[in-house]
């Protein structure tokens, strides 16, 4: 790295100036140069070896998802939504599409009040935990 | 996708409605969670839509597919996934010349848009002298990819971005910041365009150059523009959140390149904002805020009744999250030769800044809810737009820099703000002292 000093005719005050302002850091040259510079060493055509800056990530154990149902008929289907004023909208055209194609099914709603219940709602976990549990499956809208 | 990782993990099925742009957002949020194979049902309702027609025309076209993601029998792949990122990716990733390499970093995605400088191992080495931690020093893992920022990885996105080792103190206190309120680190993510705001306090601030006065958060000093730069880098290349995958902001944010300022404290009548959140003066800190809007107003008068009354007759509607005003020094001055504190103009704000009693009729629309949307949980009267809570007990803040003059700004939305100290290496005067003379020397015409 060259250091580069402050030209002799600049007539700016320094950053560090104590005078009664002090906001005056610009450095103004009367004069420009009419002088190539040359800092040799052709960069521009030179070969860089370069490192990534894409992150490491520590692998994450994966999980499989869940078994599935073998039909709708009869189940109690849990209805979560986030914060996201789509959210709820979205589960009242659900909530209706379901009653009417499988009338023996039941639906349970849990409002989320925020982006993520599990993320977010640690004062709500049990709560949360109990009506997974006392549904079959979810379908959730998060409005986005 | 968080909620519907965790119900699996449960043992029971879901299925996730998501806007089909959202796609591969809520694919990278799933494989950060360990389950790239959750079943989402991509549908066509905008986000924020609030029209019930179009809503029940998109989930009508794509119930099949809800009954499906809840019966169909699972896949091989989806019983038992395949890692996605192979887990020992290369340290060094291409040779070439300076238009090569980037070319390569921006077909990666990697970059900005803007040309890089190549991190080479010797210029990385470099920005390396900027701190005392070692290179394998892990700062955090950021989410939503949980990237590990390695003081080596924060280093490269440093070089990539034209900063000077003096920054790198100031890099790390800025990567823990995105870390220390999940919320508003997670607004780099959101269809609101929330841009990071980061405001410089201390001496180290001054030591490297960071711009406090005119045109602060304008371009032209290499501190103001590259460490923002660098930090957006960071959230690209060590959080995973990149334009159109997992960065949703709608209309975009021209500060997500670089809004950086260092608050002018030799001309604040009051306490800097670290001293106020609890810092020493002699600490170098960097403040975090996400906000989505930056609004400037000439203000009615230059007298605190001028100023003050501009400020409350300002706030945006439909606005939400947290708030700051930004005062230049003579606004400063103005307010505390009149007897104002910052406390007290903060106190004046939150008390006086209401929502007049024909706000919702003139529009002609119902609304029973309060004024600030992103206060829905706090309490308080509906009248009063900022209302100090548990989630946020200070909801107006006061910066304090730019140049003499009269312009005031706010900027407002996203989280609350976090500030963070940084930890200055043993050499730093040498550092200082190396490096203080990059500055422009402009020629006078």
């Amino acid at each position: 790295m060259i250091e580069i000093a402050a030209p002799p005719d600049s007539v700016g005050m320094a950053r560090n100036d104590n005078s009664s302002f002090n906001i005056i850091n610009q450095l103004i040259s009367d004069i420009g140069t009419e002088e190539v510079i040359d800092m040799s060493a052709d960069k521009v055509n030179a070969a860089y070896e370069v490192l990534s800056p894409w992150a490491e990530a520590d692998p994450v154990a994966l999980k499989g998802l869940s078994p599935r149902l073998d039909k709708l008929d009869g189940k109690k289907i849990g209805l979560l939504c986030n914060n996201k004023r789509a959210s709820p909208l979205i589960l009242d055209v659900t909530e209706k599409i379901i009653k009417e194609r499988f009338p023996t099914a039941k639906v349970s709603r849990f409002l989320g009040r925020s982006f993520s219940v599990s993320s977010l709602e640690k004062d709500r976990e049990g709560e949360f935990n109990d009506w997974i549990k006392g549904v079959d499956a979810v379908v959730a809208a998060v409005g986005d | 996708m968080y909620d519907a990782i965790y119900i699996e993990g449960k043992g029971k099925p879901a299925a996730t409605y998501v806007f089909e742009h959202f796609y591969n957002d809520a694919m990278s949020a799933a494989s950060s969670k360990g389950m790239p194979v959750v079943r989402v049902v991509p549908e066509t309702i905008v986000s924020e839509c609030t029209v019930m027609a179009d809503i029940e025309a998109s989930i009508n076209a794509v119930f099949d597919n809800v009954v499906g993601a809840l019966t169909k029998p699972l896949t091989a792949d989806e019983k038992s996934p395949k890692r996605r990122e192979p887990e020992n990716p290369p340290r060094l990733v291409f040779k070439g010349s300076l238009e090569e390499v980037n070319r390569f970093f921006y077909q990666r995605g990697w970059t900005d848009g803007l040309p890089i400088i190549p991190p080479t191992e010797e210029a990385v080495a470099e920005m390396l002298t900027g701190t005392d931690f070692p290179a394998d020093h892990l700062v955090e893992k950021l989410e939503p990819r949980m990237g590990k920022a390695t003081v080596e990885r924060i280093a490269i996105n440093a070089v990539m971005a034209g900063c000077l080792p003096t920054y790198m103190p100031l890099l790390i206190a800025g990567t823990q910041a995105l870390m220390a309120n999940p919320v508003c680190g997670m607004m780099a993510a959101s269809t609101g365009s929330f841009s990071p705001f980061w405001l410089i306090n201390g001496p180290a601030g001054k030591d490297a150059n960071f711009r406090s006065t005119y045109g602060a958060t304008s371009p032209g000093d290499i501190a103001n523009a590259s460490f923002g730069r660098a930090m957006g880098l960071i959230t690209k290349n060590i959080r995973g959140i990149r334009k159109q995958i997992e960065d949703m902001g709608v209309l975009g944010n021209p500060g997500k390149y670089s809004w950086v300022a260092a608050e002018n404290e030799e001309n604040s009548p009051w306490e800097p904002l670290h001293v106020e959140r609890g810092f020493k003066k002699e600490d170098s800190t960097v403040t975090l805020m996400f906000p989505q809007t930056f609004q400037q107003m000439m203000p009615f008068g230059t007298d605190d009744k001028g100023l003050l009354a501009t400020v409350i007759g300002s706030v945006i509607p439909a606005r939400m999250g947290s708030f700051a005003v930004l005062l230049t020094p003579t606004n400063a001055q103005s307010l505390a030769s009149r007897g104002w504190t910052k406390k007290a103009v903060k106190d004046y704000i939150v008390k006086n800044t209401i929502v007049p009693a024909d706000y919702y009729s003139r529009l002609g629309i119902k609304a029973s809810g309060p004024f600030d949307r992103g206060n829905l949980n706090e309490t308080g009267g509906n009248s009063q737009i900022f209302r100090p809570g548990p989630r946020d007990p200070d909801p107006v803040q006061v910066f304090v820099f730019g140049g003499f003059g009269s312009w005031m700004g706010l900027i407002q939305g996203g989280g609350t703000p976090i500030t963070k100290k940084a930890e200055l290496p043993k050499n730093w005067a040498q550092l200082v002292k190396k490096y203080k003379n990059i500055v422009p020397n402009y020629v006078r015409y």
